[in-house]
């Protein structure tokens, strides 16, 4: 049977819209392969090597003659404990040295960072002296409250130097107050610095 | 000659024909695609400074080397005491238009995990600070049981983007346990990926 024309010149566009199709999506196939050679990330990489060595602390800790004191391996941390009174206030001189190994000078100071039970301390500084009795005072507790958390820095001269850790306290009874504190070491004019933690204990 | 025979005699409709005619396209396209790419892989080199480049900062450990794209920090380790070199090392950005993206990644570390001599450190931290002084991220080597444990896990950081001409400072901070011993060497690489 015949078709009739209209019938086949339906069939023929059709034909030709098949292939158009296929021919649309062979370019897209191929202009994908195009596009992907044309994008991409500028991208480098800078390189940096640290070295850490494990060295010798140029400042140490060494046990006062008040109180009674640990110094823990190496000589960079200690605990310290001392009686607080009720009546009147006790001064501890000194129940830390701080002692200087290195021929740089150092700057220090003392920052509290944590407590327990200090609403207790009527009065508790703690501070700093030399053999010439300079004063700096680091941290002040009045009444159960920090005044000061943060001392201001103290010099520490170079290689045979010394500095003296003293506290002053009283107390309203006999609980125990724990205080917290970094020992700062700071390299003058940098803001390069060691942590040591002292803890005092007082009874 | 017989199967080239065989091979002329089939038909194909034209959906097979354009069939082939696409895979044939695909593979004119992949070894266009190849010829392409060796074009690109001839570039001008030019000499130039990176987009960001390592700059001196004021508490570059003594007997470091900084270069643009390259520096060396030689830093400390105390036990039991914590040493922090505030400002080791500065990232600057030299392009004065556009911000660019960059990422910490470490690609080495010795000694190397399961070593008893990892156990002379406790942390290595590199933490990143804006030009305001604000913190933006780190990558932190923390010791347990003589190995490096990363963060973030993988020891590569996401990728901040530095603004234009800025100049961002990496914080440095080592750490090692009471019982470490002097003159035990750490060597970290990390490489700072640009975008």
């Amino acid at each position: 049977m015949k078709e009739d024309a209209p019938m086949q010149k339906y069939r023929i566009y059709a034909q030709k819209i098949s292939q158009l199709m296929w021919l649309v999506v062979t370019l897209f196939v191929l202009l994908g392969f195009l596009f992907s050679n044309v994008y991409g990330n500028t991208y480098f990489a800078l390189l940096t090597g640290p070295r850490t060595t494990v060295s010798s602390p140029p400042v140490v800790l060494q046990v006062g003659i008040a109180g009674n004191s640990t110094i823990f391996m190496n000589n960079t941390s200690a605990k310290t404990s001392a009686v607080a009174p009720t009546s009147t206030p006790a001064n501890y001189d000194y129940v830390l040295k701080v002692v200087n190994e290195a021929s740089d000078l150092w700057k220090i100071r003392l920052k509290a960072y944590s407590q327990s039970n200090i609403e207790r301390l009527n009065n508790c500084t703690i501070y700093f002296h030399n053999a010439s009795d300079d004063f700096s005072g680091q941290v002040y507790i009045v009444n159960g409250n920090y005044t000061q958390q943060t001392g201001p820095w103290y010099d520490l001269p170079a290689s045979p130097t010394e500095t003296y850790i003293a506290v002053t306290l009283e107390a309203d009874n006999s609980e125990v107050s724990y205080i917290n504190v970094y020992l700062e070491i700071l390299i003058p004019n940098k803001t390069t610095y060691i942590r040591y933690i002292l803890t005092f204990e007082f009874t | 000659m017989k199967n080239l025979k065989i091979i002329g005699n089939i038909k194909l409709n034209k959906s097979s024909k354009f069939l082939i005619l696409l895979l044939a396209s695909i593979l004119v396209g992949t070894a266009n695609a190849a010829i392409f790419y060796s074009l690109t892989m001839q570039p001008q080199v030019t000499v130039s400074i990176p987009v960001i480049k390592f700059d001196h900062a004021d508490d570059e450990p003594a007997g470091s080397t900084v270069d643009d794209a390259w520096c060396s920090l030689t830093a400390k380790s105390y036990p039991n005491a914590t040493l922090t070199y505030e400002q080791a090392v500065n990232l600057t950005n030299t392009d004065s238009v556009n911000a660019h993206l960059f990422r910490l990644t470490c690609i080495s570390i010795t000694p190397a995990n399961g070593s008893a001599d990892v156990g002379n450190w406790t942390s290595i931290k590199f933490l990143v600070y804006n030009s305001t002084g604000d913190y933006v991220f780190s990558l932190n080597f923390t010791v347990s049981d003589n190995n490096w444990g990363l963060a973030p896990t993988g020891g590569q950081t996401a990728y901040y983007s530095i603004p234009a001409s800025a100049s961002w400072s990496i914080r440095l901070e080592t750490l090692s346990p009471a019982a470490a011993t002097e003159g035990k060497v750490c060597r970290i690489q990390i490489t700072v990926d640009v975008q």
